[in-house]
């Protein structure tokens, strides 16, 4: 999975701009792939076929990470730039930031901004222009940029990284594609595009499918300095979602994924996220309805340079999944 | 009136928090059964009954209540007996100390929402909004954390305990009226209905997780497919302090029919003739955005589903004691009757 | 003890505010008029009862519990139907907005309004406004309608049921101090070593009044009290800040706000517990106040001790005890009578 994760974090992958990080998972999953589709939106849909077909099961991971986007250029040669999804300025500011054109920046803050009024309006990307006329040269109103990719080991199994959110949930729905025997049901590794925006990939995804169970994989909140009440706890296991605030998860499948950890004796605990959104609810609205759940991958720093995980949360989250995936409900 | 309360008072002895509404299921298929020709649950745990007109090509008419109550969420287990919670749905925390409530974990046991007892107060504190993450839980079990963990887990769901009584007059209470009245009003309609030939197939909805979006409403009307539907719920009557365009919505004045961009004007208009008709108390109430019901779930569902909003006036609402006037129930209930039988709208603009 | 607890839920459900404590004092009589040796009803509504030991005693001993609970009073009824009202005794703010009354007379049934929180302004979440804008609704539509069914000064109280909960715990609206009152009657309806005189009395709650007027009527030498007090052991209180805590058995206070008690007794409560490896704990904060207070400085003064059920959210429609303090404090008051004081 170490490999998987270094190869999916590479990729330039801001919502809006998957492609390259699809066309990375299409390539790694084709030979287990029985069908594969990428949507009109830019989803890819690969389906590996199960033992009943009357059933399909959807997991769904979304590939795009949060960024920026070009907005206009200043006298001087600085860029404009507007955040896509939830941009946390401390967070970003001063940072190193690279172009989908490959072009390198760093990422600042108005001069004179003092810590306690920054916020994303204030920050401007620097790429070395001489001048307006220069920056225009190398960029265009709407291109994108994100963070810089940073991997990083720190002490035992515990990594940093930026854009864990999501890679790492696609890390985990394409090992349990490549590793699991054969599935329950029709199973449908999705991995979506614009979550971070409003969980828009996913909801055309399920469309398509009208799985009848679904499962997400994301990064949920965990421990932290400072912070005595964490959501999970780094290390721990797999954390099963109860909520967030898209999804109250059915009961069927919480009791389903418990059982099976149970069983299997997978470390596991709870999810109850005050906040936050994934594609969960997406497929549990779907058409009729699917009956939905999500395998959160307790994470630190969510949407800062320095997501930090946990391996054998990752292992557990990925054991979990697949015995969901061969056993099903 | 009697009969009305029976039905609202039975619906809301069974829990159903938001998420956890199958806890509800066995009472409903038991006791409404018979009022259908076939009942069933979707995967997002809405309850539906369908009944079915002999009429070749009749059209099918939605009626929607929902389901799920506000509750509360577990979110950490504490020694001596005590729990964390956040809220499902939204409520004040002003009016939690001392609550009684239902904790559903392995087994349903009963608590208390503690209060901070006045010698540990700072000077002031009363008048301070109080935060859910100064209130706890106290299942008055005698154990640690970790024995308390073996019967309530993190995201064990707690419910207002249940408790419906007749007030004064016409008047009930019960924590659960949102929005079980309104299911009450349907059920109730359809029993007045009962054994007549119908031209319209009826989809009874008792849909999930309203009070946390769309999920249960959405999805079951695009299973039943409906030509065109009701939505049933509550809205808030007017008492004094409230906004004056708030006085178009008294209690015990009659259901209310709404005028809203979010439902159809045609249908409306035609359940509002029908109602001045049959001379059934009903008021109006414009809502120029969001309904904050099911309304808008039900329309964009599918194609677009015509839907008609109808509304039973109720105080206090999200707190252990929503108040209703019962004759507002009724008056839904006999005018959902009344469409049934004459059908004036049909699920069809003209041009 | 099957009784005793028959009895404590009667006596809790029975809706008595102070003021109005006919209805406890009648069913009180009714339990305790074929085994009391004598026992009237002074003018103001103190049940005084006298019960002959099988010897006398060397000082006048007095038992004493409240009758009365905290409850709400009718003020003023509105043109909107709906009623102004205050409590009686001291009610925190914050555990009334919202609740379920259930009014003395008649068993009517009123709701505390309180704006939904869709309604409520920024600022207004989760403020608890003060009691003067709280508003009682009994589903009337108007001052008319109201005034058919209230009148001003009309008294209601929590309609909460006495209920077992958790291991071992009770749950109910007036166990302080109803629990003092079945008490009593339990120990009026056995045997006693010694001559010994009890009182229920009114009007604790609005200033400990009733008994003022029992002690003048009694003139004891020693006034024993049994109560219910403040247990603070709740989520995220420390121990220090506790008062005293539910299952830390009966609770003897050395000082509230209204005693310093008599030093010889407190010790002599805390040495019988001891001795009868009786739960006990001492009260660790100056807070509060009881009859204890009245019987101190009334007449020409008694030497008083009071014993306790720690209880949790007090003056709430959910008071909580444990049902072994209640054992606790039932075991240390029959202990301290067996003695000669």
């Amino acid at each position: 999975m170490l490999n998987l994760s270094k190869k999916f974090l590479q990729a330039f992958s801001v919502s809006g701009a998957e492609n390259g990080l699809a066309a990375i998972i299409k390539e790694e999953l084709k030979s287990v792939a029985d069908d594969c589709i990428v949507d009109p939106m830019g989803n890819l849909l690969i389906m590996r076929k199960g033992k009943n077909s009357a059933k399909k099961l959807m997991i769904a991971s979304h590939m795009d990470e949060i960024g920026f986007v070009v907005t206009g250029f200043t006298g001087e040669g600085f860029v404009k730039v507007a955040p896509i999804g939830g941009i946390d300025a401390i967070a970003s500011s001063f940072h190193k930031v690279r172009f989908q054109n490959g072009l390198s920046g760093v990422l600042v803050s108005e001069s004179e901004v003092k810590a306690a009024d920054l916020n994303v309006k204030k920050l401007v990307v620097d790429i070395g222009a001489k001048d307006k006329k220069d920056a225009e040269k190398k960029l265009k109103v709407g291109d994108l940029c994100a963070v810089a990719p940073m991997f990083q080991r720190l002490s035992g199994s515990r990594y940093a990284a930026k854009a864990f959110d999501d890679r790492i949930g696609c890390v985990v729905s394409a090992f349990a594609a490549l590793h699991a025997e054969k599935p329950a049901y029709d199973t449908w590794f999705v991995f979506t595009v614009q979550e971070e925006v409003g969980c828009r990939g996913s909801k055309t995804s399920a469309f398509r499918i009208m799985p009848d169970y679904g499962i997400a994989l994301d990064v949920t909140a965990a421990d932290e300095c400072g912070n005595g009440s964490p959501v999970t706890k780094l290390g721990k296991g797999a954390a099963i979602k109860i909520k967030d605030r898209s999804v109250l998860c059915s009961t069927a499948i919480v009791e389903r994924l418990s059982a099976l950890a149970e069983d299997a004796k997978i470390p596991y605990q709870y999810e109850v996220l005050p906040y936050g959104g994934t594609d969960t609810s997406s497929m549990q609205i779907a058409g009729a309805g699917c009956a939905a759940g999500c395998i959160s991958i307790p994470t630190r720093y969510i949407h800062s340079p320095v997501e930090t995980i946990d391996m054998k949360d990752l292992d557990a989250c990925a054991k979990l999944l697949i015995e969901f995936i061969e056993k099903g409900i | 009136m009697n009969r009305i309360f029976e039905i609202a008072a039975g619906l809301t002895q069974v829990p159903g928090v938001s998420g956890e509404e199958e806890r509800s299921f066995p009472y409903l298929k038991e006791t409404f059964g018979h009022l259908f020709d076939e009942v069933g649950v979707t995967p997002v745990s809405s309850f539906y009954g369908i009944r079915h007109s002999k009429k070749p090509n009749a059209p099918t008419i939605l009626m929607d209540a929902h389901l799920d109550t506000i509750g509360f969420v577990v979110t950490e287990c504490c020694d001596g007996g005590f729990l964390k919670v956040l809220p499902v749905g939204g409520t004040s925390e002003k009016i939690l100390p001392a609550s009684e409530v239902w904790i559903h974990g392995k087994e349903t046991i009963q608590g208390i929402f503690a209060s901070k007892p006045p010698h540990l107060q700072e000077p002031g504190e009363a008048e301070k909004p109080m935060r859910m993450s100064d209130l706890s839980i106290d299942t008055g079990l005698n154990c640690k954390k970790e024995e308390l963990e073996k019967i309530i887990r993190i995201g064990t769901y707690v419910s207002f305990k249940s408790s419906c009584e007749r007030m004064n007059g016409q008047c009930a209470v019960s924590p659960y009226f949102d929005d079980r009245i309104c299911a009450a009003s349907i059920l109730r309609a359809l029993e007045l209905v009962e054994g007549e030939e119908l031209g319209a197939n009826i989809a009874f909805q008792f849909s999930s997780r309203e009070e946390t979006g769309i999920a249960g409403a959405r999805t079951t009307a695009y299973h039943l497919n409906p030509d065109f539907g009701f939505v049933l719920d509550v809205c808030h009557a007017y008492t004094e302090g409230c906004d004056e365009s708030r006085k178009c919505c008294y209690m015990g004045k009659g259901c209310v029919i709404s005028y809203a961009p979010q439902t159809t004007r045609t249908f409306t208009e035609a359940v509002h003739a029908l109602a001045v008709k049959e001379k059934i108390p009903i008021q109006l109430m414009g809502e120029s955005g969001h309904t904050g019901t099911n309304s808008n779930a039900i329309q964009t569902a599918r194609g677009g589903i015509p839907v008609c909003l109808i509304s039973v006036p109720l105080k206090n609402m999200h707190t252990a004691n929503e108040i209703v006037d019962l004759r507002d129930a009724r008056a839904a209930a006999d005018l959902l009757a009344a469409f049934l039988r004459k059908l004036p709208y049909l699920g069809k603009e003209e041009d | 003890m099957e009784t005793f607890w028959k009895i404590l839920k009667d006596y809790c459900d029975i809706p008595a505010p102070s003021g109005l404590e006919k209805a406890v004092r009648r069913r009180i009589i009714e339990d305790i008029r074929n085994f009391a040796t004598d026992y009237h009803t002074d003018a103001t509504g103190n049940l005084i009862v006298f019960k002959k030991g099988r010897k006398e005693r060397k000082n006048k001993l007095l038992v004493a519990a409240h009758m009365d609970e905290v409850g709400f009073m009718v003020t003023y009824v509105c043109d909107d139907g709906t009623l102004c009202f205050d409590t009686v005794g001291g009610i925190d703010r914050r555990v009334v907005s919202g609740r379920r009354l259930r009014f003395c007379k008649d068993g009517m049934i009123g709701i505390v309004g309180s704006k939904a929180i869709h309604m409520q302004k920024k600022g207004e979440r989760g403020v608890c406004e003060p009691i003067t804008d709280m508003r009682i609704d009994i589903g009337c539509d108007s001052k008319e309608a109201a005034e058919k069914l209230v009148q001003i000064g009309d008294c209601a109280v929590f309609a909460t049921d006495f209920e077992e909960f958790g291991d071992g715990m009770i749950k109910s609206k007036a166990l302080d101090d109803r629990f003092g009152c079945a008490l009593m009657v339990d120990m009026i309806r056995s045997d006693l070593e010694y001559d010994t005189y009890f009182s229920f009395n009114t009007c604790e709650e609005i200033g400990c009044d009733g008994a003022k007027e029992v002690s003048f009527q009694v003139q004891p030498d020693i006034a024993v009290v049994l109560e219910s007090t403040t247990a603070g052991d709740v989520c995220g209180v420390p121990d220090t800040m506790c008062a005293c805590k539910a299952r830390g058995g009966a609770v003897i206070s050395h000082m509230d706000n209204g005693t310093i008690y008599d030093k010889e007794l407190v010790r002599l409560a805390m040495d019988i517990a001891k001795e009868n490896d009786i739960p006990a704990q001492l009260k660790n904060i100056v807070a509060g106040g009881n009859d204890a207070r009245s019987f101190q400085t009334g007449a020409a003064g008694a030497r008083v001790l009071a014993i306790s059920a720690p209880t949790r959210y007090i003056h709430s429609a959910s008071s909580v005890v444990a049902k072994e303090d209640l054992i606790s404090v039932g075991r240390l008051v029959k202990k301290l009578l067996e003695r000669n004081i």
